[in-house]
């Protein structure tokens, strides 16, 4: 009877094939870790962009930045932060963990998951490349209103960069999702219901759904908008007919469930975290489980919330105001039970329980604006200023990043095998939280004293200086903290302390593993009898949260480089497209380059299908 | 004066206090606050907003006391014994479903009263009804005033400065000439999207003011809309009955100076812009009208104030004033000779007729 | 005791029993609802906009069809590729009755069938254009090139899907057979499911 966790450690195996391996990795784990570091590099590079828009508002009538650059920065620094840092950030702690959690040995679709990295890969390249290309960024917004957005008005190639780029991402995100949602319902241990799952793992399969459903109306728009600015169409222009309105709801059916795209995934992480550091089960499991549905439908109702100073009209307000407030319902339920699993804990103040609980606090604030905003007399007066720009920073720093710092203290030594340091990090949280805090919370002020956003400069005699030059000093702070990470994840892979299987007395199955998990992930078949299975081993004695089959032979795929080769053709194609439109000489022979490659990569990718049937 | 509840008072006594803090930290005016609101709307949404405030600082202090004192209270203390395992409690959990919904609820309620406010419109004779179009353009502020007809024949037409008379129910109907603009008068009234092919209608009533002391709003397009979007401003003048009158006579007038200069034709302003009762009548509607230009109070849609050496300076080099404005493409900077700087900056000065709000700008 | 316990939860949890690939292409599909949706709803709202500049055609929807005869042209289309379901049915009944002749035949007959619809929806699409109407000068244009030529464009993926199978199955004649047969269900359930599309658009955009 072999239920001692130690039994379930693997030999230490030695990589194979250098840095080549991970062009061809098929292993769920190095694919996690490739979207993280991609996507971390992307979250700096928001960063930066982030600290251009605060040197140039630090003070009034400043000329760091012309209008035009100015526009652009902002338009990537939304961009590369919704689609290149958190979302992919979510996917990489998704992709490394979801099957460890349920105890398997890979994804369902090992192929495809690389194939949906590479395109996060090179959605970002297309994306920065119109940087290079006589630096003309996209310059429209990250919501990128048309008319705006058409080329009378946007006249620099940028648009159609975003577009090619979003498209790639929006593949690699349905692919992504497909997988994580299989891999859920289809790939958990035996025994590991869904009443049994952890909650970050409900909650990626919530978020994947939201993407399913979500994604293909921002395809239909982006593609619309596509057409009109290379073949000519009018979608959104009124000429011909065409009406801007149809982008806000095309964008904004996406657009709303996005926002929940980006936090959910951080709930899971949170009620990951705190009954770890609290040492008692979650409070409520079911509850939180169910809001995050709960909260996944309401997100499909509340689109137009985000419009209504076009002039909804009365009736369409009532609705969309109801239906938003509605969400304030099962968000609270969330915090309450987060507040309730720390009641009466043995609270452990780590690095990622810091996180936790500042999460809480800062997520609040978020969600207290965020129901004044759904008031639409009270919307009327602060969207599009600077309160609105306070309200998401809060939600999306203060909860998806603050969430995300958490998650990279609390999992990394599992991913590397290596502890943090505890002295960096709770340094870097502080720095972090006075940072944003100083970043952010003076912004509201300067959207209640009438600064709207987006704007390049503003002039002396407004009335928001010191605010500006406060939130500016505040952008520093978060910097400094984010390369005290950098520090102490440099640190940490030098000489960090070798973290072990189990360094948090933690719960759940990736923590019944070697740190780093073995490419088979687990040595034996988990048959899991309770929702906290390495838990109650410990302490609830032998078999009670789960027992092992040793008989078990997970299938794992041979590397392949079908994915790759089928990415990069559509990389190609991207660049393809951009050229069709404007010179279809140069467009054609590139397309049928693309599609040779992609062709090749397919074809590839059937043929070792047909000797080893998983995608 | 309506009955308040003591409650309301006590908001506002506390927004304003924060207010006078936000002041004495600043040191500065904030012209474009939406903290003093000045019409009914705005001082609609600033009651609802009041008890919002409230309700999130209540909700915030609970949430955050909670949290902190499960901080210190339950923070690890040389105790290894592990913490009664307890995996909810489903009436606990049912309540605090229940609680909030009925909070939201009840902002619910009040936010729908609150809607019927603000976006229906009251009925009232046409005397007490000003109709006014306001239409947003890359990057300057038209307003058309279809009820006044000029002294040629046209309907009235300003730029960046709009009129109204305070006491009034003043009608918008908001559109664009391009693209997707927002007008956005903190003081008085919340934002409109102002769309191309759509109108949209929002309306407001400016709190009266006596004769001889306009008061001056100001306001700012707030929905991004390309390159020049920050300075894409305007002020609204709220006027007593009688002052907006003299304003509207004088208005309708034709340009006062009549004797334009050979120049403004040929360094193509003609092209672009209008002035009414003199050879430029007939010029170009792609930029504002420029009949009674001297008596506006800012240039370029609130860049710069408007004074002679502004005046000037914009005209010299309008894109080193407002880079990438669309007069840039016609205006270079040196196009416009020295001679021909001083003769168009004089006339465009000499354009005004009389009562004008720079003075109460000045304030 | 693992045993044991095993059994008891594959009975109460029977989503671990799902087919892999089954599962990963509903779920893909019912993402293509959302995107046939988005483009349905825009042909929909958008198709009757007046235009403001007289470059462009006012298209009055009722006079678009008289003009085209649509009902004729795409009603045969329509009835090719409900027909198509029905002979994809046939064929991935062949296979599990491990009967590759009537496999490959009714897997041709689809493939044919699918190659008629493009066919048609070409000589529509000429027609079209010929009467006047385009991609770029009315919003009917616009709106109903795009969503049809999006149906088409996947009719066509299915097509060179099924081709591929059949070209498989002529190479290895036993890789296909009443125990390996999720390769023919899938491209089955992609093909069923562009069929049911059609079925939305031609009721929504040529009947109603």
């Amino acid at each position: 009877m072999a239920t001692d966790v130690q039994a379930l450690h693997a030999p230490e195996v030695k990589p194979k094939g250098g840095w080549l391996s991970w062009l061809v990795t098929v292993d769920h784990k190095k694919i996690g870790i490739m979207y993280l570091v991609t996507a971390f590099v992307f979250f700096l590079i928001g960063g930066l962009e982030a600290l251009m828009i605060r040197v140039q508002l630090g003070t009034p009538e400043n000329s760091f930045l012309t209008p035009q650059a100015y526009n652009q920065i902002f338009t990537m620094h939304g961009t590369t932060m919704v689609f290149l840092a958190i979302m992919p950030l979510n996917a990489g702690f998704m992709n490394y963990f979801v099957p460890l959690m349920i105890g398997a040995g890979d994804m369902a679709y090992p192929r495809m998951n690389a194939m949906s990295y590479w395109l996060l890969l090179f959605g970002g390249l297309v994306m920065y490349v119109s940087f290079i290309s006589g630096g003309n960024a996209p310059d429209a917004g990250w919501f990128a209103y048309a008319p705006l957005t058409e080329k009378i008005y946007s006249t620099t190639r940028g648009m159609d960069f975003w577009v090619l780029g979003l498209q790639l991402l929006g593949v690699s995100s349905l692919a992504g999702s497909v997988n994580i949602i299989v891999t859920i319902i289809r790939l958990r241990a035996p025994g590991m219901r869904f009443n049994r799952m952890p909650l970050f793992v409900w909650m990626s399969m919530i978020t994947s759904f939201l993407l399913i459903f979500a994604l293909p109306s921002i395809t239909v728009g982006i593609t619309l908008l596509f057409f009109d600015r290379n073949f000519q169409t009018n979608f959104f222009l009124p000429a011909a007919g065409g009406d801007p309105l149809l982008w806000q709801h095309l964008f904004w059916f996406f657009g709303h469930p996005e926002v929940y795209i980006m936090i959910l995934p951080a709930f899971g992480m949170i009620s990951e975290i705190l009954p770890v550091f609290s040492r008692k089960p979650i409070f409520g499991y079911e509850f939180v489980a169910y809001s995050g549905v709960a909260i996944g439908f309401l997100g499909f109702a509340v689109w137009a919330h985000h419009m209504f100073a076009t002039g909804l009209g009365t009736v369409a307000d009532t609705f969309f105001s109801a239906a938003s407030m509605l969400i304030s319902v099962p968000t609270g339920v969330k915090i309450f039970n987060w507040l309730a699993t720390m009641w009466r804990g043995d609270l452990r103040f780590k690095t990622p329980m810091y996180f936790a609980v500042g999460f809480i606090a800062m997520f609040v604030i978020g969600g207290i604006s965020g129901v004044s905003l759904a008031a639409p007399p009270f919307d009327l007066q602060v969207t599009d200023s600077y309160y609105v720009v306070a309200h998401f920073h809060y939600v999306l720093f203060g909860g998806a990043a603050f969430a995300l710092f958490g998650g990279a203290y609390y999992w990394l030594p599992k991913i590397t095998g290596r502890m943090l340091d505890e002295r960096l990090g709770k340094f870097n949280f502080w720095m972090i939280f006075l940072g944003f805090n100083l970043t952010f919370f003076p912004q509201h002020i300067l959207g209640i004293e009438g600064m709207p956003r987006r704007i390049w400069t503003y002039q002396d005699n407004q009335g928001w200086n010191l605010y500006n030059l406060l939130s500016s000093i505040g952008a520093f702070l978060i910097a400094f903290g984010a390369l005290i990470f950098v520090v102490n994840l440099i640190l940490s892979l030098r000489r960090g302390e070798p973290a072990g299987n189990d360094p948090w007395d933690a719960a759940t199955l990736e923590w019944a593993t070697t740190s780093p998990p073995p490419a088979h992930n687990f040595d034996a078949e988990i048959i899991v009898n309770s929702r906290r299975p390495l838990w109650d081993n410990k302490y609830s004695g032998e078999d009670r949260g789960m027992t092992l089959n040793h008989d078990w032979h997970p299938h794992l795929p041979p590397p392949s480089s079908a994915p790759l080769i089928f990415s990069s053709g559509l990389f190609v194609l991207a660049f393809g497209m951009f050229f069709l439109g404007s010179t279809p000489v140069l467009g054609i022979p590139i397309i049928l380059v693309a599609l040779a490659i992609a062709g090749f990569g397919m074809s590839r990718w059937v043929g070792e299908i047909a000797e080893d049937p998983v995608l | 004066m309506p009955y308040r509840r003591p409650t309301k008072a006590l908001g506002r006594i506390g927004l304003l206090l924060i207010a006078a803090t936000m002041l004495v930290a600043c040191g500065q005016a904030t012209p474009q606050t939406m903290l003093d609101p000045q019409s009914d709307s705005t001082r609609t949404i600033f009651n609802l907003a009041v008890l919002l405030f409230w309700l999130g600082v209540g909700v915030f202090v609970i949430v955050q006391t909670w949290l902190i004192v499960s901080v210190f209270k339950y923070r690890h203390k040389y105790n290894d014994q592990l913490p009664a395992q307890i995996h909810g409690n489903t009436k606990v959990e049912i309540a605090w479903t229940i609680v909030p919904a009925i909070i939201a609820i009840f902002i619910f309620v009040l936010t729908f009263q609150a809607i019927q406010k603000i976006e229906v419109k009251p009925s009232v004779a046409s005397a007490d009804e000003v109709h006014i179009q306001v239409i947003g353009h890359q990057w300057w502020w038209e307003f058309r005033y279809p009820d006044i007809t000029t002294a040629d024949g046209k309907v009235l037409v300003t730029a960046n400065e709009m009129w109204i008379p305070a006491g009034k129910v003043i009608d918008l109907t908001v559109t664009s000439a391009d693209v997707i603009h927002d007008f956005w008068i903190p003081a008085l009234s919340g934002k409109r999207d102002a769309l191309p092919v759509h109108e949209t209608k929002i309306w407001f009533k400016a709190d009266d003011v006596p004769d001889g002391e306009p008061k001056v709003y100001w306001g700012q397009c707030a929905e991004y809309c390309g390159t020049e979007h920050a300075y894409m401003k305007m002020r609204v003048v709220a006027a007593s009955p009688n002052d907006f009158q003299t304003w509207v006579t004088e208005q309708s007038g034709p340009a006062v100076n009549a004797d334009l200069p050979a120049d403004f034709t040929a360094a193509g302003c003609i092209g672009c812009h209008v002035i009414r009762g003199t050879d430029a009548a007939n010029g170009g509607q792609i930029g504002p009208d420029l009949t009674h230009f001297g008596s506006r109070m800012t240039i370029a849609a609130g860049t710069l104030d408007n004074n002679r050496d502004n005046l000037h300076r914009w005209l010299d080099s309008p894109d080193a004033v407002k880079p990438g404005n669309i007069m840039t493409q016609v205006i270079k900077d040196d196009t416009l000779s020295p001679e021909q700087l001083n003769t168009l900056t004089d006339y465009l000065i000499s354009l005004d007729p009389g009562i004008d709000a720079k003075e109460q700008a000045a304030k | 005791m693992a045993q044991a316990v095993r059994t008891e939860t594959t009975k109460t949890d029977p989503g671990r029993g799902l087919d892999l690939r089954k599962l990963g292409m509903w779920t893909f599909l019912g993402s293509e609802v959302f995107f046939f949706g988005a483009l349905i709803v825009t042909h929909m709202a958008m198709r009757g906009v007046e235009p403001l500049s007289s470059s462009f055609k006012s298209m009055n929807v009722e006079a678009v069809r008289e003009l085209f005869g649509y009902n004729v042209i795409t009603s045969v289309l329509a009835f090719i590729l409900l027909m198509s379901s029905l002979t994809m049915v046939l064929a991935l009944d062949g296979v599990k009755t491990n009967n590759p002749k009537r496999f490959r035949f009714w897997l041709g007959a689809t493939i044919f069938c699918g190659l008629c619809f493009l066919g048609g929806q070409v000589y529509e699409f000429t027609h079209i254009i010929h009467e006047g109407v385009t991609i770029r000068n009315s919003m009917f244009g616009s709106t109903f090139f795009t969503l049809t030529g999006f149906h088409g464009t996947h009719v066509f993926v299915g097509v060179v899907w099924l081709t591929s199978l059949l070209i498989s199955s002529l190479r290895h004649p036993n890789r296909y057979n009443g125990q390996n047969f999720m390769a023919v269900e899938m491209a089955g359930l992609y093909w069923h499911f562009v069929d049911l599309v059609w079925v939305g658009i031609f009721t929504l955009v040529y009947l109603i």
